[in-house]
């Protein structure tokens, strides 16, 4: 069993990555939107950074970013050119600053896998959990998606 | 309301719960609770509306209210059950000149619609209860340390049901302060099993309206 709560660890995991975002933009941080649950089809946008975890749950997080979000990082890089390679580029660094979040949030108690990016379509590819926990990331104009897909563990205690 | 001519003479009622049930404050016309006691979940509208020599406007009337209040519910009929109902209903129900001169009712026994025995199964009498998400999910974030605490407790109900299931029942989202109900009996029984399931004890009958 975990010993933290999995609430507690969810918020400490939206806590770090919605600071990322605040860090880039002391003046213009991320406003969070009401989180919700998604049945069926997954809230899939351009591009999703991905780590799978596991623990007494079994799933995948993911953030889940429009091209226009990914665009505006690229700026605060200092990366004026808006391609598929470095959108991808940008994908991959958030697929760590993710992969970085999930280990300090869940990591005592979870397996983490190595962060993946990409695009939507090779998301979709991936059988993902058919019950997810949506939580929406509005900044600088644009909408991510933060993404909890879990499913109970077998073996897992009911 | 429920329009009175949606009442027919073939149709079967049982009760929604056990007249040991009804509320002590209830309040209905004599007529209509001359049926209710009367409803079986056997004996048509036809048959019961004789029983007590009512008119069939006015038998039709009082079934609609108790429909429309949910103290009965139309029980489905097989077709042999209903060609069986069929059968006992005289055409446009007339009355007889002595019947109506003498002011009774003519006499039909009250034999079901067929025997028990050969009968689908009977809607059970349970109480017709519609489940409420925001009340559940109010009972699931009750003594949350933080709103992400109770909303991880409604995920991890949610996500032991079969999405399926909840999309066909025009759940594809929910947000935390929806308010909405489940009346399906096999849905709502999903959602205690997975409560009981995933917090190890019963769901509280709070979460029913």
């Amino acid at each position: 069993m975990s010993d933290l709560p999995l609430g507690q660890q969810l918020q400490h995991f939206k806590q770090i990555t919605l600071d990322y975002f605040a860090k880039l933009t002391p003046d213009d941080g991320p406003v969070l939107e009401a989180p919700y649950l998604q049945f069926g089809d997954c809230a899939l946008l351009d591009y999703a950074s991905l780590v799978r975890i596991s623990g007494d749950y079994e799933g995948v997080l993911y953030l889940t970013s429009p091209v226009p979000m990914l665009g505006h990082l690229l700026a605060l890089h200092g990366e004026e050119e808006v391609s598929q390679r470095t959108l991808a580029d940008m994908c991959r660094e958030l697929s760590n600053v993710l992969s970085g979040n999930a280990s300090r949030a869940f990591g005592q108690d979870w397996r983490i896998s190595v962060p993946v990016s990409m695009s939507a379509a090779e998301l979709r590819e991936l059988t993902l959990p058919p019950s997810s926990y949506v939580l929406p990331i509005r900044w600088r104009g644009t909408t991510a998606f933060l993404v909890i897909g879990l499913v109970v563990a077998a073996g897992a205690p009911s | 309301m429920t329009n009175p001519v949606d009442v027919l003479p073939t149709m079967v009622f049982a009760l929604t719960r056990p007249l040991a049930e009804l509320p002590e404050t209830l309040r209905l016309p004599s007529l209509d609770w001359s049926l209710l006691f009367a409803v079986s979940g056997r004996h048509t509208v036809h048959q019961i509306g004789a029983r007590f020599g009512v008119s069939p406007q006015a038998r039709d009337a009082a079934f609609a209210r108790l429909l429309d209040a949910g103290w009965i519910v139309e029980r489905p009929l097989t077709a042999a059950e209903f060609q069986a109902a069929r059968a006992r209903v005289t055409a446009d129900e007339p009355v007889t000149l002595a019947a109506f001169l003498a002011d009774e009712p003519p006499f039909v026994p009250l034999e079901p619609t067929l025997p028990e025995d050969a009968m689908a199964a009977v809607i059970p009498l349970v109480p017709r209860r519609r489940l409420s998400l925001r009340s559940l999910m109010a009972n699931l974030s009750e003594g949350a340390a933080t709103p992400e605490e109770g909303q991880m407790n409604v995920y991890r109900l949610f996500l032991r049901l079969d999405s399926n299931e909840l999309q066909r029942h025009g759940i594809k989202t929910l947000r935390f302060e929806d308010d909405r109900f489940v009346d399906d009996p096999d849905l709502q029984e999903q959602i205690l099993t997975a409560y009981q399931a995933t917090f190890g004890r019963p769901c509280p009958a709070s979460v029913f309206v």
